[in-house]
């Protein structure tokens, strides 16, 4: 798998979900789980680090982060009580996928979890399409 | 003004590293700058960052060991003329080859580093993996340390974090191997790291 070029994808996305009060932590870490979980099975990759932060008021921030598709999301932080809307900056580093292909998957999910619960997401999408590879290190 | 370079792959634990030294260098009222080098066009880490009150400078839009080499130099001179902090941390992206950065570093004009350490975190839980499909990058962030911070040997089996140990030995048998979990009190780890700041 040597030489495998890493695509970032770079988003921020507005959430709305209207029953989501004390559970934001578990549905957004689930929902980066599952990020990586399809990547995986999108072919052969590497997953680098899918990281998302939410701030709030000052010192209060939600921040999540997955390694591994097997390996539960690391959650730090929690989100204001009475929260239905929050926006998320998410960035999905995967090794070996096309931008396009993350891309893809990010809004399918956020999409599948947001319309389960009555809510809404958007996207805005950041920056411009980016390789980065090492191969000569 | 003294240098930390932190290394490492993607969510080997490097920015739960630096907010630790940066609080406690704040707690010392020891001025300290963060550059931040994340891949893509939007920093998660500067974010969380600037949300614990500390003094954060980015480098976005690339990777500091390639394209942005030049915008590394350019920052640390800026620093140095309007800042002078007492320490500057720089976090590069976990793709980044630590060798292109210091290789870099001749290049910068400003006032001389005191100091200049560069600190490699391993994740031992995925090194085994990480070694098997991108070695040059995990092999060349091992090499170019005078620390190897093994993290996550709360989470860790005894096995992986021995492995870690095996890779650091093996690639950089002058460097000083660490272990790291967050249950360990901040002055353990400075007096290894960073014992001025004890």
């Amino acid at each position: 798998m040597d030489g495998l070029n890493l695509e970032p994808y770079a988003v921020v996305q507005s959430w709305y979900l209207p029953d989501a009060d004390g559970q934001w932590e578990s549905i957004l870490g689930e929902y980066l789980q599952r990020i990586a979980q399809d990547c995986i099975a999108e072919g052969k990759c590497v997953i680098g680090h899918i990281k998302a932060i939410s701030t709030f008021s000052e010192h209060h921030h939600l921040q999540i982060s997955v390694i591994a598709a097997d390996r539960p999301a690391n959650i730090e932080g929690r989100v204001p009580e009475n929260c239905t809307r929050l926006e998320l900056t998410l960035n999905v580093l995967v090794y070996g996928l096309k931008q396009t292909t993350i891309e893809k998957v990010t809004h399918d999910i956020a999409s599948e979890i947001s319309s389960q619960r009555n809510g809404s997401v958007t996207h805005k999408k950041i920056g411009k399409s980016e390789r980065h590879s090492h191969k000569n290190n | 003004m003294k240098l930390f370079l932190f290394s490492g792959f993607l969510g080997s634990g490097k920015t739960s590293l630096v907010l630790r030294v940066v609080k406690h260098a704040l707690e010392k009222n020891i001025k300290t700058a963060i550059l931040v080098n994340e891949i893509g066009e939007v920093g998660i880490d500067n974010q969380l960052m600037r949300q614990l009150d500390m003094n954060v400078w980015e480098l976005l839009g690339g990777c500091i060991c390639c394209t942005l080499t030049a915008g590394l130099i350019n920052t640390l001179e800026q620093l140095d003329q309007e800042y002078s902090p007492d320490l500057v941390i720089i976090e590069p992206s976990g793709a980044a080859n630590p060798k292109s950065i210091l290789n870099a570093l001749p290049y910068y004009k400003g006032a001389p580093f005191e100091s200049l350490h560069s600190v490699s975190v391993l994740d031992p839980l995925r090194v085994e993996m990480l070694v098997e499909v991108m070695e040059p990058l995990i092999i060349s962030q091992v090499k170019h340390a005078d620390i190897v911070l093994v993290s996550k040997c709360d989470q860790a089996t005894q096995a992986e974090i021995a492995y870690a140990h095996q890779i650091a030995q093996e690639n950089n048998p002058n460097a000083k191997i660490l272990d790291f979990s967050k249950d360990l009190p901040p002055d353990t780890l400075l007096l290894e790291i960073a014992p001025w700041m004890v």
